[in-house]
């Protein structure tokens, strides 16, 4: 191993994990304000978002019609049958059948 | 104690298997990080260590593609400081749900808080009648995403170019699929709903106007604003609702 990658690889993983222990690590020092607290509340479900809309919206790095985009149409039947099953495992196992389906049907 | 240790068990247990599909939707990803790693002229050995000492997707892609510029090391590490600086918003975030536990465990477990298992882990809390963490489920929740990332990231380092894209399988849909019955079950109020499509919507076009990975901070500061603002405009009765309407989601 190259002593300067490694150097570097070992940098990148000390300020990963100082953004990851930051506000963890020390917590418990600390008393939130009431309104930062009612804020932390939609963090979650703004990462979610965050991580879910853009690929499946602009899955090649640009925005896609929604009739030809089959990460869409395969995001909406997960939807579906996760509303009609109440089950999380069938609706992502339908979810990524169909997506290998739609891949063989349109490329 | 008996009882204790049952449930931390359970909690355990239910980690791995909540995690499951993430990390089916994650071994597409490992493979093609170990396949540009080595492309990039990194070593077997230096892309490994990457996947276990930084375990964080995006900065490794970003890194490999940078190492393969010829990027200086201060810029690449400067540039995975800034990509993970959601992690500290993260943090934050689960430290509200982890208000008495132990400071050796917290900076243990920080180490696993990649953005899947913080996601899995905080929605399984919300779930909860009483929405506290378990340290059991995100431990069992890292471990089983971390031997995933090294074990694929390996695969990919070793297979090299003899994997024809591994993102193209309609295995890497797994994780969006997750994220989308993650998501879903959450949203059980308009507010709510008005958060998600306000925070989707400022990603994506973040994404598509901003380049570098910002659009997950421009996310999370646009569905702030947005729950705070909404919380405004309904009044007093809406005050911490939006801790209760996590544990109605079950």
């Amino acid at each position: 191993m190259n002593p300067y990658h490694v150097a570097i690889i070992v940098c990148m993983g000390v300020v990963t994990y100082a953004t990851r222990v930051g506000f963890f690590g020390l917590a418990g020092a600390v008393r939130l304000h009431p309104m930062l607290r009612r804020m932390l509340e939609y963090v979650p479900l703004s990462i979610l978002a965050a991580l879910l809309f853009p690929g499946v919206l602009a899955p090649a790095g640009r925005l896609e019609s929604p009739v030809t985009n089959i990460y869409l149409w395969a995001a909406v039947i997960t939807s579906v049958v996760l509303v009609l099953v109440r089950r999380p495992w069938a609706a992502i196992i339908v979810g990524v059948a169909v997506m290998l389906v739609l891949r063989r049907l349109v490329g | 104690m008996i009882a204790s240790g049952h449930d931390e068990a359970h909690e355990f247990r239910s980690g791995l298997l909540r995690t499951m599909p993430v990390v089916i939707g994650v071994i597409p990803f490992g493979l093609a990080y170990g396949v540009v790693a080595v492309q990039a002229g990194l070593s077997i050995g230096e892309t490994m260590l990457m996947s276990l000492v930084v375990f964080a997707g995006a900065s490794q892609f970003m890194a490999a593609g940078m190492f393969q510029a010829g990027a200086g090391g201060p810029w690449i590490v400067f540039s995975t400081l800034l990509i993970n600086l959601r992690h500290l918003v993260m943090g934050l975030s689960l430290s509200s749900y982890f208000p008495d536990e132990k400071n050796g465990w917290r900076r243990a477990l920080a180490f696993g808080m990649a953005d899947e298992c913080y996601l899995v882990s905080v929605v399984h809390f919300r779930e909860q009648t009483e929405p506290l963490g378990r340290r059991q489920f995100l431990l069992a929740s890292a471990l089983l995403m971390y031997v995933v990332w090294a074990a694929s990231s390996l695969v990919g380092a070793v297979a090299g170019h003899s994997i024809s894209d591994p993102l193209a399988w309609g295995l890497d849909f797994a994780m969006p699929a997750t994220f989308l019955t993650l998501l879903l079950p959450q949203v059980v109020s308009l507010r709510l709903f008005v958060v998600t499509v306000v925070a989707g919507a400022a990603a994506t076009a973040s994404y598509l106007l901003i380049p570098g990975k910002w659009y997950i901070l421009i996310a999370v500061a646009a569905g702030m604003a947005a729950g705070l603002a909404l919380e405004g405009r309904d009044g007093l009765e809406a005050g911490g609702e939006a801790g209760a309407d996590g544990g109605a989601a079950a």
